[in-house]
C-alpha cells in the first residue's frame, strides 16, 4: 500500500530546531527588514479582507450596545453643541476675514507657508495590537495607497501616531501613547519646547507624560501643546493635547507633568493619513 | 502528526488570531482583551502534547509576530515554550482534574507576561514590577481565566471530534 509516513521525532528535537528559528529570526529581522517584510506582506494580504469584515461585526456589536446608552447624552449634548456652532461660526467668519489680513502681511513680508494643509488620507483601522502592553493598530491600506513609513496619523483633529512598517495593502501606526514613544513638542503659543511621551501606566489615567521643559519657559497647564518645528518625525504644529499638572523638578532647572491627547483613543475606529512626509533635508 | 491536524490547527489559530484581535479589540484601543492565542496553546499543549503544543504556540506567536512585532520571531519562541512547557505538565498532571485548566492558564499567562516585561519594559528601565502587575498583567489574567472556563470545553470537545473524524478516515485509506 501506501508508504507510510508516519515518522518520529523526538520533541526535544524539534524545540530546539524551533528555538534555532526563533532565534535566528530575531537576529535577521533586526538586522534587516527584508525578511520580515515579505513574510508580513504575504500573511496580511492572506488575511486582509477577512479581517476588515470581522472587524465591522465587532464594532458593530460592540458599538450598538454602546450606541443606545450613548443616545440619551448625545441629545443634550446636541442641542448644546447647536448653540455653539452659532457662535463659532460667527468667530469663523470674523478670523477669516484676519487671516485674509494676514495673508496679506504674509505676502509682504515674503515669509514660507509654515503650515501648510496637509494632504491626508482616510483609512479604517482593521486590527488592534490585542497584546495588552502595547498600543498600535493596524489600518486598510498600504503602499499601494501611497502610504509610507513615518507618515503622520490623525484624527479628531488630534495627532494619534505615526506609522511604522508598511504592507501592500496595509500599514501599521504606533500610536503616542504606546509606552516609550516619544513625541518632539511645542507649546503652541510660546513655541516653547518640550517632549511628549507615552507610558503604559499613566494611560490608564488617561495621560501622557511632559518633560523637558525649561523651568522659565512660557508653558502653563491648560496650554495647547502641538507638534514642534524641530521633531524629525512630525509634521510641525499638529495639535496633540492640552498640559496639566506641570511643576518645577527636584533638579530646579527642568518642569515636567502631564498632557492630556484631545484624541479619544479609546473609540478609535478611522484615521487619516498625511501623506506629506517631514521634510528632514536628506534626500529619501 | 498528519497535513489535517496540522490544517486543523492553522484554521484555530487564524480564526482564534482574528476573534482576538478584530473582534474583541474592535471597539477600544485601551480596553484588557484577554489572550485567546494562549489558551489555544496551553490547551492543545496540555491535551495532545509537547509536539502539537509547540507547534500550535511556534504558528501563534509567528502570526501575531508578522501582525504587529517589531522583530518577528519573539512572539514564536514565547508561545512555542508555553506550548511545550504545557505539554510537559500534561504528561504529570491528569486531563480531568477540576481545575486544571485555570491553573494551566494562570500559570501560562503569567509567564508570558512576565517575560514581555522582562524583555521590553524592565530593559527601557521601568523598574516598576508591581504597578505593571496589577495594571497590567492581573487584568489580562483574570479575562484569560474567565474566558478559559469557557472555551475550555468547547475546545476539549473539538479535539476529541477531530482525534474520531482522523481515526475514521485513516481506517478508510488503509
Amino acid at each position: 500500500m501506501k508508504k507510510k509516513s508516519h515518522f518520529h521525532i523526538e520533541p526535544k528535537h524539534i524545540f530546539f530546531f524551533l528555538t534555532a528559528v526563533c532565534l535566528i529570526l530575531i537576529i535577521v529581522s533586526s538586522v534587516s527588514n527584508s525578511v520580515n517584510n515579505a513574510l508580513r506582506n504575504g500573511i496580511n494580504t492572506v488575511l486582509m479582507p477577512m479581517q476588515r469584515g470581522l472587524n465591522q461585526v465587532g464594532s458593530f456589536v460592540f458599538g450598538e450596545a454602546e450606541n443606545l446608552a450613548e443616545l440619551k447624552r448625545v441629545q443634550d449634548e446636541n442641542a448644546q453643541l447647536s448653540e455653539e456652532v452659532a457662535q463659532l461660526r460667527e468667530d469663523n467668519t470674523r478670523y477669516q476675514l484676519q487671516l485674509a489680513e494676514l495673508d496679506k502681511y504674509k505676502e509682504l513680508l515674503d515669509m514660507k507657508e509654515q503650515y501648510p494643509d496637509f494632504e491626508t488620507t482616510g483609512a479604517h483601522i482593521i486590527s488592534k495590537n490585542s497584546g495588552n502592553w502595547y498600543r498600535t493598530v493596524k489600518i486598510d491600506k498600504g503602499s499601494a495607497d501611497g502610504i509610507q513609513v513615518s507618515m503622520n496619523v490623525i484624527a479628531d483633529g488630534g495627532l494619534v501616531g505615526i506609522v511604522t512598517s508598511v504592507e501592500t495593502h496595509t500599514a501599521t501606526i504606533s500610536t503616542i501613547i504606546d509606552d516609550g514613544r516619544s513625541v518632539g513638542a511645542m507649546a503652541q503659543l510660546s513655541q516653547d519646547p518640550c517632549i511628549v511621551t507615552g507610558d503604559l501606566l499613566l494611560y490608564d489615567e488617561g495621560r501622557l507624560l511632559l518633560q523637558h521643559i525649561n523651568k522659565d519657559d512660557d508653558v502653563e497647564n491648560g496650554y495647547k501643546i502641538v507638534t514642534s518645528n524641530t521633531s524629525s518625525e512630525y509634521l510641525p504644529g499638529i495639535l496633540i493635547g492640552y498640559a496639566e499638572g506641570l511643576e518645577i523638578e527636584s533638579n530646579n532647572l527642568t518642569k515636567s507633568g502631564y498632557l492630556i491627547p484631545v484624541v479619544d483613543f479609546a473609540h478609535l475606529d478611522s484615521v487619516l493619513v498625511i501623506t506629506t512626509l517631514k521634510e528632514t533635508g536628506a534626500a529619501n | 502528526m498528519t497535513w489535517k491536524r496540522i490544517l486543523f490547527y492553522v484554521v484555530t489559530i487564524v480564526a482564534s488570531f482574528m476573534v482576538q484581535n478584530n473582534l474583541f479589540a474592535a471597539s477600544n484601543l485601551i480596553d484588557t482583551v484577554p489572550n485567546l492565542l494562549l489558551i489555544v496553546t496551553f490547551t492543545f499543549g496540555f491535551l495532545r502534547g509537547k509536539t502539537d503544543g509547540m507547534l500550535i504556540g511556534f504558528l501563534s506567536g509567528l502570526l501575531l509576530d508578522s501582525f504587529f512585532g517589531e522583530t518577528l520571531g519573539f512572539y514564536a519562541l514565547v508561545y512555542m515554550v508555553i506550548g511545550y512547557g504545557n505539554g510537559l505538565l500534561g504528561q504529570v498532571f491528569y486531563t480531568e482534574f477540576i481545575n486544571m485548566p485555570v491553573v494551566l492558564c494562570i500559570l501560562s499567562d503569567f509567564l508570558f507576561n512576565l517575560i514581555i516585561y522582562f524583555f521590553d519594559f524592565l530593559m527601557r528601565g521601568k523598574l516598576d514590577i508591581l504597578s505593571y502587575m496589577r495594571q497590567v498583567v492581573l487584568p489580562e489574567i483574570v479575562y484569560t481565566v474567565l474566558l478559559t472556563l469557557v472555551l475550555y470545553k468547547f475546545l476539549r470537545f473539538l479535539n476529541t471530534k477531530f482525534a474520531q473524524f482522523e481515526k475514521r478516515s485513516a481506517k478508510k485509506f488503509v
